[in-house]
């Protein structure tokens, strides 16, 4: 049988994989439900994933790499409120609230790469150490009561839209494509791949793993406080409970968006459609107006499905 | 038998993780009152009771390789059912219900990462979300009724002096040490854990054994869920979400290597003790919960660091043969 070469490009290249569910995913959404099938809903969903796709983004670049980051959503809820309380809703210190977050999301980025790269802890313990100490850390500035807000122009960064496209679109469309200029045309972009298809070869071939790997985690914590700022835009007001479910979400965004968690196998542009994803089933599954359980029931099988797909296919390549 | 084969290689190292523990205790027993009070100390032990059943389970299957994200959410759903079927259909049945429904989601997972192939950080996480959707759908929020005679056996009576709750760790810990240290299955376990594909070559059942562990870390977790029910004495859908990070967090604390291969059940054991007391402990001493997150944090960190250098000197030969830092 002659397979079709669009197929056969779509089934070993696994962000057109996750690209084609994706679009599938949408119209599918239209059959069963034209009233939501507007480009204005649709883009409410794109307005709605934003902070995920940036988390996600910072997320891919350390699971590029082989290792895992369980301190995004900390590092995205300490921002947001860390943030709120320097902005206090003015204009003129947006700016520098803005980079004195990214700055701490930076640092708490290179004491993990710090922790799972020089003392040699394995990054689950590590990072997931960082984020209860993150956390506290968070509590402490705050004092168990989050202050301030956002400023109207970061506001209008995270809740306006040109006509129906949201304006937020800009800060992640530029993150991604930075991202993807970096994997694609850099020597750092090109380590953090080798890092993670085989840490020994990337070794022997003269990069600087322990660096690489660091690296990697710095990018994550600065997409990941970016992520946090774009929530306090899109929200207003700092919030103490939004964490845990970025940690998790942004690996199962990755994974959906065709990133492989043994590492070295994905592109940065996942981020998009795996976040798109995400969000798309929830904004699918409210449409049908079902229950909080069953959207979670729903979630984790898509989740498992597109795993066990993934899985299934490269098995069928090796053999 | 078994013993004396597996003897030369140095399959636990509970050592560090002991002594960090009885540092930690003698330290809060000698400077504070409050801590040494018998009352404090029982409460201490029903306070870990949960947290050391699920970690067994979790322990056995880092040691098998792959991590269980799900145990969380299977504790919170345990709870769920109960409450939800304990009352109208009996504690026997509900319990049968119970562990019926957690042993499919282990045999889930099991199923997906030995046969499927398929990374055991997301499948777990998948089965997570999957339990948690579950448990929300049955008891959207915390209530249901648990009949008194059951909370009754379970807190109330006591063997030598310690609540029957306490004595299913006890139990959990005795049976599960028989199976890891002088069984085929151990032996097996260990092997999948350090080298899946020597192990397979060499004709131990790596399916077999995965899809095992897999169903008993569900099965303590749905044991440590329907003990919960009886201290809380009623359901709560949100009840097992810190003890996922909490049981990964004492294994490896007390040793168990989270690349497989290495660690067992007494490394479970001290691992939970110090976990679970650190924020009694703390508490003693008057720490705000807002620095003890700090505090927990530094402290991880620092012991596991200091229990990988100490492990590295002395296998220092084993290392500089696999090429020292370039291997995690």
């Amino acid at each position: 049988m002659r397979i079709h070469p669009l197929i056969k490009e779509i089934s070993s290249n696994r962000f057109l994989f996750s690209l084609t569910i994706l679009v599938l995913f949408i119209v599918f959404s239209g059959i069963v439900q034209p009233n939501y099938f507007n480009p204005s809903h649709i883009f409410t969903v794109v307005q709605q994933a934003a902070p995920l796709i940036i988390a996600t983004l910072g997320q891919i670049f350390v699971v590029l790499t082989g290792a895992i980051d369980l301190s995004v959503g900390s590092i995205l809820i300490f921002t947001d409120v860390f943030a709120a309380s320097l902005m206090m809703g003015s204009n003129e210190r947006t700016m520098y609230a803005i980079i004195l977050s990214v700055i701490v999301g930076a640092l708490f980025g290179c004491l993990n790469g710090l922790g799972v790269e020089f003392l040699g802890l394995p990054p689950l313990v590590m990072t997931l150490a960082s984020s209860l100490g993150i956390q506290g850390l968070m509590y402490l500035w705050c004092r168990g009561f989050p202050r301030g807000g956002a400023s109207p122009i970061l506001r209008f960064v995270g809740t306006a839209r040109w006509g129906i496209v949201p304006v937020s679109i800009v800060v992640w469309g530029s993150a991604v494509a930075i991202g993807f200029l970096l994997t694609r045309f850099t020597r750092l972009g090109w380590s953090l791949k080798f890092l993670g298809s085989n840490r020994r070869a990337a070794h022997v071939m003269g990069i600087n793993c322990k660096i690489v790997g660091t690296v990697a985690y710095v990018l994550s914590g600065m997409f990941a406080s970016l992520a946090g700022i774009l929530i306090l835009g899109y929200v207003g007001i700092p919030s103490l409970v939004l964490g845990d479910d970025y940690t998790m979400a942004s690996i199962a965004a990755a994974v959906l968006g065709g990133v492989s968690l043994s590492g070295g196998t994905g592109s940065v542009l996942g981020a998009i459609t795996g976040g798109l994803m995400m969000r798309y089933i929830l904004a699918l599954l409210t449409a049908f107006n079902v229950s909080a359980g069953i959207k979670y029931i729903v979630e984790g099988v898509v989740i498992f499905t597109m795993v066990a797909v993934l899985a299934f296919r490269e098995k069928g390549g090796n053999m | 038998m078994l013993s004396n084969r597996v003897k030369g290689t140095k399959r636990e190292n509970w050592l560090i993780a002991s002594l960090a523990y009885i540092v930690l205790f003698g330290v809060a027993f000698c400077f504070s009152d409050t801590f040494r009070t018998p009352r404090n100390l029982m409460n201490l032990i029903v306070q870990i009771t949960p947290l050391g059943i699920i970690t067994l389970g979790q322990a056995l299957v880092i040691i098998s390789g792959g991590i269980d994200l799900s145990v969380g959410s299977v504790v919170s759903l345990a709870t769920a059912v109960a409450a939800v079927t304990m009352k109208n259909q009996g504690v026997l049945a509900s319990i049968l219900e119970i562990y019926a429904l957690c042993l499919c989601l282990g045999l889930i997972n099991g199923l997906a990462i030995s046969v499927f192939n398929m990374n055991s950080f997301v499948t777990t996480l998948a089965t997570m979300i999957i339990a948690q959707g579950l448990t929300l759908h049955l008891l959207p929020a915390p209530g249901g009724i648990i009949p008194y005679k059951f909370v009754k056996l379970i807190m109330r009576s006591s063997i030598l002096g310690l609540p029957l709750f306490c004595w299913f760790y006890v139990l959990a810990g005795l049976v599960l040490s028989f199976f890891l240290y002088k069984t085929r299955f151990g032996l097996n376990l260990y092997s999948v854990g350090g080298n899946k594909t020597a192990a397979s070559l060499s004709g131990i059942p790596v399916r077999k054994t995965l899809i095992a562990v897999y169903m008993l870390s569900s099965f303590m977790a749905a044991s440590a869920g329907i003990l919960m029910v009886a201290r809380i004495s009623c359901g709560d859908p949100l009840v097992g979400h810190p003890y996922v990070l909490d049981s990964i967090g004492a294994a490896a604390i007390g040793g168990v290597s989270l690349s497989g291969g290495r660690g067992g059940i007494v490394s479970a054991v001290f691992g939970t003790l110090i976990i679970g007391s650190v924020s009694n402990i703390l508490n003693m001493f008057s720490v705000t919960p807002y620095w003890q997150y700090v505090f927990k944090s530094i402290m991880i960190i620092f012991a596991i660091t200091l229990a990988t250098k100490l492990e590295r000197l002395t296998h220092s030969n084993n290392i500089r043969k696999t090429g020292g830092s370039t291997v995690r």
